[in-house]
């Protein structure tokens, strides 16, 4: 019985998230405490700032006598952010997904306008396509996707009654959207203004600095740990989004942009590399291992020293190393690979100094390809239409008023947050933030607002609860709840127009309210990516298909595609590896020798290039069966499936003029076979466990 | 109990809101058994689980107050 209380207790405690293993929940609760009790300075003027601007532009909205006052107030505060440029550009992507969605709210009504069945489901099926394209775009500017969908639901909803007015209602809200735009993005500028760029040099310089590190780590004998490559990848990727924000910040942010997608590039070619010559170190034969040793290890300290480093001469180094009479092939290609990763961390410095400086740095090629997921994103649309068609149906078969509410607000959350891996936390943090403004909103709207009149008492009475909320918004870890606070606080003090403002109306929004974001919540859990095994390997066919392009794809510009979609995928894959069983573990491995095998393949096909050998249709013939046998993917069975494409592939070279380039190309053939068997060996084990 | 609407404070709140509410604790506390039990291992989908649950219960939960 006592231990059936136990288990109860922890039971409980562990729904309520009081208990969090491996987690001291007092120290959190304190530091949760102190963001609001004792903020830090720059906390205290973000929320200055916010609350001012967000008062300002109700104030000029009330003023010019606009139709939906708070609709101006509530932008400010969803725009609201502590860095300058990333204000401007949310502002922006809000302002185009409102234009766009008020158009379409426009077209939409005309066609449906006498047909709300027809209606709903139009409505749904943009919605879902806004959603599966903002899930498709991974970038700061999916947010104009997410907007331009829901903006038709708040446009067209309230006007579905009367679909005279839906043009006025229109109207309305793209003035009211821009105004709220414009003044928090002028208060945020003109006020303390504090620049992306500021932040965006910290982070280049401790990204450059991980991806040297995992770089020399790499290059070690013995196999690197997986964590320092991926926080390296992780921090790439990070400060590379930032670089969307520094745009708006002037010439010298875009010039600052420009160097930090340079040294993005950079840094993943160069831990590519630094993989290939470890690699290649690991399988060299003891004689040329113990001649290469000094010569690691002299790159390793460069590496780890940047500061002390004289690369120029360790060049020279390597090169009067490779002349040297009697060095093997492997030893060859080791030597090879670092001497062109000298060349790209010379490069990486160049664009470092150029992001702390400013100024030109040489246009890098090629896109810095995504990895998309068409299905995926199709799935995560589809929920967001479902939930809108059942809370519609719900909707019409009540009758109920707020359960309009309940309807934008669901579809919103679901908009909003359709790509995020722990989007149920999210959907609970957004509840958490209603549950609080409920009471303060009841104490604000219903027992002191009645008693005040005047802008002064008005902007008091809301501006108190919302600094604290603007507080919490700048703590990270408090974010969503504080700004879902803000939000409905405001909406439930500040009615729209035409609604008596009465304790039924509160009653009914803040019950509207819970429902929605409960049927969100639910929505995330009943249609989720359930199996991290199915995604795994979709990440997987994706990746086969891509070095299958690579043995035909243009050479420029080729490396930094295939870095790119590649660092995506492997974070994807890290992200799913704790949910993983221990045994299926090996598709990480799976992702990283598929990076592997693609950077042998592009190394190969540029000693092909350089070497110039005589029998170009064979080596096309071989190049189609090296695509064949890549597209069928690694399989135990299929461990010499390159075997027949290799032998055609020497021979290719041996046509060629002896030179450097050619006995490259060999060592490369050669370690593109080992690699694949090694796949194939991986791919065996995890079939054999699942 | 009749099925009528309540009266408080002057807003009338509807009897399904009370079922419901009632559903959702009952819910809650059959989840918290099953899972004490070692029955909650067999449960395929767990969100759908909970929701036809629900479901079942708040059907039950309505007929139950009809009767009354």
């Amino acid at each position: 019985m006592r231990d059936f209380v136990r288990k109860l207790i922890i039971l409980a405690a562990f729904h309520c998230q009081l208990f969090i293993p491996g987690h001291n929940r007092f120290q959190i609760v304190r530091d949760n405490l102190l963001a609001f009790l004792a903020p830090p300075l720059p906390a205290l003027r973000f929320a200055l700032k916010t609350v001012f601007g967000g008062l300002l532009a109700l104030w000029l909205a009330l003023r010019l006598g606009l139709e939906q006052p708070q609709w101006a107030f509530m932008t400010a505060f969803i725009v609201a952010q502590p860095l300058a440029g990333m204000v401007v550009q949310k502002g922006l992507a809000r302002v185009t997904g409102t234009l766009v969605g008020a158009l379409m709210s426009l077209s939409i009504m005309g066609l449906a306008a006498q047909a709300p069945w027809l209606f709903l489901v139009c409505l749904a099926l943009w919605v879902g396509l806004c959603t599966a394209a903002s899930t498709l775009l991974r970038s700061a500017w999916s947010y104009a996707f997410v907007l331009s969908g829901y903006t038709v639901m708040l446009i067209c909803l309230p006007a579905l009654a009367e679909p005279l007015a839906v043009f006025d209602h229109a109207v309305a809200r793209c003035t009211e959207i821009i105004l709220g735009i414009v003044c928090a993005t002028t208060v945020s500028a003109i006020v303390w203004p504090q620049h992306v760029s500021g932040l965006l040099l910290q982070q280049a310089r401790a990204t450059w600095q991980g991806a040297l590190r995992t770089a020399a780590a790499e290059l070690a004998a013995e196999p690197a740990p997986r964590e320092g490559l991926l926080q390296a990848l992780g921090q790439i990727v990070a400060v590379d989004t930032q670089r969307e924000h520094a745009w708006f910040e002037g010439s010298r942010g875009r010039e600052r942009a420009r160097a930090v997608r340079a040294l993005s590039r950079t840094l993943l070619s160069l831990i590519r590399i630094s993989r290939a010559a470890g690699r290649q170190r690991r399988d060299l034969d003891p004689g040329d291992a113990q001649r290469l040793a000094p010569a690691f290890e002299q790159v390793r300290q460069a590496l780890q020293a940047p500061e002390q480093a004289d690369l120029p001469m360790l060049r020279q180094a390597l090169l009067e190393r490779a002349r040297e009479p009697g060095i093997g092939a492997g030893a060859l290609y080791c030597l090879g690979r670092m001497v062109l990763m000298l060349d790209y961390f010379a490069k990486a410095d160049a664009a470092l100094e150029a992001v702390e400086q400013g100024g030109e740095t040489e246009q890098a090629e090629g896109q810095f390809s995504a990895h998309r997921d068409l299905p995926i994103a199709a799935l995560y649309g589809l929920r967001s239409a479902a939930t809108l068609l059942t809370l519609s149906v719900f909707w019409l078969a009540t009758a109920w008023t707020s359960a309009v509410s309940a309807l934008v607000l669901a579809t919103v959350v679901c908009c909003l947050f359709a790509s995020r891996e722990n989007a149920v936390q999210i959907g609970f943090g957004f509840l958490r933030g209603i549950a609080y403004a409920i009471p303060v909103a009841f104490v604000v709207g219903q027992l002191i607002l009645p008693q005040w009149s005047g802008f002064p008492l008005l902007a008091m009475a809301l501006g108190v609860p919302l600094f604290v909320g603007a507080l919490g918004m700048a703590r990270p870890a408090l974010a969503g709840t504080s700004t879902a606070f803000a939000l409905h606080f405001i909406v439930l003090t500040l009615p729209p127009t035409g609604y008596e403002y009465n304790v039924a109306f509160f009653i009914n929004e803040g019950l509207g309210m819970l429902i929605g974001v409960g049927c969100a919540v639910m929505a995330f859990r009943l249609i989720t990516l359930r199996n991290p095994l199915w995604q795994s390997r979709r990440l997987l066919e994706a990746t086969l298909r891509d070095l299958a392009e690579l043995t035909s794809r243009r050479l420029a510009g080729a490396d930094t595609w295939f870095a790119g979609r590649m660092a995506e995928r492997l974070l994807q894959l890290a992200r799913h590896y704790p949910l993983l069983p221990e045994a299926v573990r090996q598709r990480w491995g799976d992702g990283l020798l598929g990076l592997d095998i693609g950077d042998e393949l592009l190394h190969l096909r540029l000693c092909l290039a350089a070497a110039r050998p005589a029998d170009e249709r064979l080596q096309r013939q071989a190049l189609d069966e090296l695509e064949r046998a890549l597209l069928h993917g690694p399989a135990p069975e299929r461990a010499e499936a390159l075997q027949a494409p290799a032998d055609k592939l020497l021979r290719v070279l041996d046509s060629a003029p002896e030179s450097q380039a050619q006995r490259l190309g060999r060592g490369a053939v050669r370690q593109l076979e080992r690699s694949w068997r090694q796949w194939c060996g991986i791919a065996g084990g995890a079939h054999e466990l699942a | 109990m009749s099925w009528h609407e309540w009266a408080l404070g002057g807003v009338l709140v509807s009897p399904f809101l009370v079922a419901a509410l009632v559903a959702l604790l009952l819910t809650v506390g059959l989840r918290l058994l099953l899972r004490l039990t070692g029955l909650g291992r067999w449960i395929w989908h767990e969100a759908l689980f909970d929701l036809a649950l629900f479901v079942i219960v708040l059907g039950g939960v309505v007929a139950a107050m009809g009767r009354l």
